[in-house]
């Protein structure tokens, strides 16, 4: 669904990532773990095309941001770590936004808005304006704007800041049903729920993959016992990387 | 230096700043044609009136206002929430800096408005010079309470029946004595005033109040941190939801939304109407279908900041809306909402006897129209 071949870039006059390739395939919740400045954000922003690449390719479902700009955006939505949500739309508002920008007939994006708002407990907030919203709540709203896309390839940067342990847990659970037919990148810290529920990670260090691979893959590539965690195996990762530099 | 001297300080730093980008903006030039032409249509309006005008009611009526929609300035910072909170009840120099500051611009706003309104009951009334010094002292004591009623964190409605009372000294010739009831407030404000800082409630006024500066001079620089204020306009949006909403694609549904309830966009259409109608209802003559290009360039010109700002804070940015279509939708607003206005103010025009430069001055209303949203691209 997603593939990033050799990606070079960054920002101005700073290049961030070197060479980074990975894939994201169908049916798969990958997650994308790194250090601070590890250039999780800025990859991120690199498939959203919200910042241009130096060289290397982008794909989703088989189309590039030059081909079709509307067509390769109409296959990714996206879960921001902070809430940016217009002061001046109600929830409501926002979801029918995306309904239209992503051409969801009126009907299925009800069936979605619905089920999605009753599961997340949101279905009071969806008349409310945004800045009544506590932190936990605006975040809840971006998700259920992004999950009623739809869309193949659903992008989520650090998903858990500021939701309640049952929020977390719904999340996780609708992130599951949506994986069934589209393809998910989550780029987190919490490293024991992405254990849980990843299918693959990416580990990103100074803009570079230092490995890739399921949690077994993994493990056995850092030659740890069977019981080792993703704790375990990202601190290996970061320091066999840090000794053969 | 204390804290408010280094934080008034930073505020005249910035305003400084701010300055130079107004005084090398287009629109200073516009903004002092339009204040010269307002001249000129407000000495031809007082020479034709007499002292049958109701110079005295309109007195009343801006006094009983005045008290009202003050933003006090208080610099509060987000940050003082935490690292100012071991000094709240030891800094007074910092209270008393802020009460002093609201008092000299609530003196300042009240002058202002005296400017105006002065030489309209000159022109009308036969006040000898104690009641003018007299109502110049009332309507600056109703200003500075209406101010300081904020910063105690009381309403400014409190005000209003001690204006009304000065309002009234007005109309049954007591303008003299009018000062009385308006100094009574600062006992209720005296009673009031707060011991130590309220630091959310002054953070809020101190938000407020920055918004407000900053639109003043977002009207002459872009400025893409500024905060939108909401109306939710309920009524509205269900009419257009039904005629046009429901119609249209997902740039012109979110801009139609944005401009439909932020105090900047529609609201600012609608100030800058009611400002061309009383300036239209003052001059008379043949000129006056000239005061629709004036006004609806003045319109356009400061909704092409806008769009750069609604742009700034967006999630349109990663959405499959492209930033020609997010052109195209705010433009389609734009031109709709101009046009009206234009119509509008012809129409006015024409009321107010314009004759040929009504069509001129339609004419020349889009093309400043066209011009000014080409800008946007």
């Amino acid at each position: 669904m997603l593939h990033v071949d050799r990606l070079n870039g960054g920002y101005i006059g700073k290049q961030v990532l070197h060479d980074v390739s990975f894939e994201v395939n169908k049916g798969e919740l990958v997650g994308l773990i790194g250090l601070n400045g590890a250039g999780k954000s800025t990859t991120i922003k690199h498939i959203l095309g919200l910042l241009s690449p130096l060289s290397g390719k982008i794909e989703i479902d088989g189309e590039t941001l030059e081909s079709s700009e509307k067509r390769y955006r109409k296959k990714v939505s996206y879960i921001p770590e902070t809430p940016i949500l217009y002061d001046t739309l109600t929830l409501q508002e926002h979801i029918e936004l995306m309904g239209r920008a992503y051409d969801v007939s009126p009907d299925e994006l009800t069936e979605r808005t619905n089920r999605l708002a009753k599961e997340m407990r949101m279905e009071k907030q969806l008349t409310w304006f945004p800045s009544v919203f506590s932190k936990g709540m605006r975040q809840k709203a971006m998700i259920l704007c992004a999950l009623v896309t739809k869309t193949p390839l659903l992008i989520v940067d650090e998903p858990f800041v500021g939701l309640d342990p049952l929020a977390i847990r719904q999340l996780l659970q609708l992130f599951d049903e949506y994986k069934q037919d589209c393809a998910i990148l989550m780029s987190t810290h919490i490293l024991e729920t992405a254990e849980r529920h990843c299918d693959r990670f990416v580990f990103l260090h100074q803009g570079v993959v230092i490995a890739n691979g399921t949690a077994a893959q993994l493990r056995e590539k850092y030659q740890l016992s069977p019981d080792a965690t993703l704790d375990d195996i990202y601190v290996e990762a970061i320091a066999s990387e840090e000794r053969s530099s | 230096m204390n804290r408010f001297t280094s934080r008034l300080g930073k505020w005249m730093e910035e305003v400084v700043k701010y300055s130079r980008y107004v005084a090398n903006g287009g629109l200073l030039f516009t903004l002092y044609f339009t204040l010269i032409y307002g001249a000129f249509v407000y000495n031809n309006f007082l020479e034709r009136i007499d002292t049958t005008f109701p110079g005295t009611w309109i007195a009343a009526a801006v006094l009983i206002l005045i008290p009202l929609g003050h933003r006090p300035r208080t610099f509060i910072q987000e940050a003082d929430q935490v690292f100012l909170l071991p000094e709240l009840g030891t800094i007074r120099p910092y209270m008393m800096g802020v009460r002093l500051f609201n008092v000299v611009f609530a003196t300042l706003r009240a002058l202002l408005i005296l400017l105006v309104l002065l030489p309209l009951l000159v022109r009308t009334e036969s006040y000898t010079s104690l009641e003018v010094l007299s109502f110049v002292i009332t309507m600056t004591l109703l200003s500075v309470a209406g101010r300081l009623a904020k910063v105690e964190g009381v309403s400014g409605w409190m005000i209003v029946p001690f204006a009304m009372v000065s309002g009234a000294f007005l109309l049954i010739d007591w303008t003299q004595w009018a000062w009385v009831p308006a100094f009574m407030p600062f006992i209720l404000l005296h009673v009031k005033r707060n011991e130590r800082i309220p630091l959310l409630q002054w953070l809020a006024l101190e938000e407020k109040s920055r918004a407000q500066f900053e639109r003043v001079i977002s009207w002459f620089v872009d400025l893409p941190t500024l905060k939108e204020e909401v109306r939710e306009r309920r009524l509205l949006t269900k009419l257009l939801e039904k005629r046009v909403l429901q119609r249209v694609d997902a740039s012109r549904y979110v801009y139609g939304l944005r401009i439909l309830r932020s105090n900047d966009s529609l609201d600012l259409i609608l100030r800058l109407t009611a400002v061309a109608l009383i300036v239209m209802w003052m001059s008379g003559g043949w000129y006056v279908g000239f005061v629709t290009p004036l006004f609806v360039g003045l319109t356009a010109l400061q909704l092409v900041p806008l769009f750069k700002r609604l742009e700034a804070i967006s999630i349109v940015s990663w959405l499959p809306i492209t930033r020609d279509d997010r052109i195209e939708g705010y433009s389609w607003w734009a031109m709709r909402l101009l046009i009206v206005q234009s119509i509008v103010l012809v129409l006015a025009s024409i009321g107010f006897g314009a004759t040929w430069d009504a069509a001129v001055g339609l004419v020349l209303s889009i093309v400043l129209i066209r011009y000014y949203l080409r800008r946007l691209v």
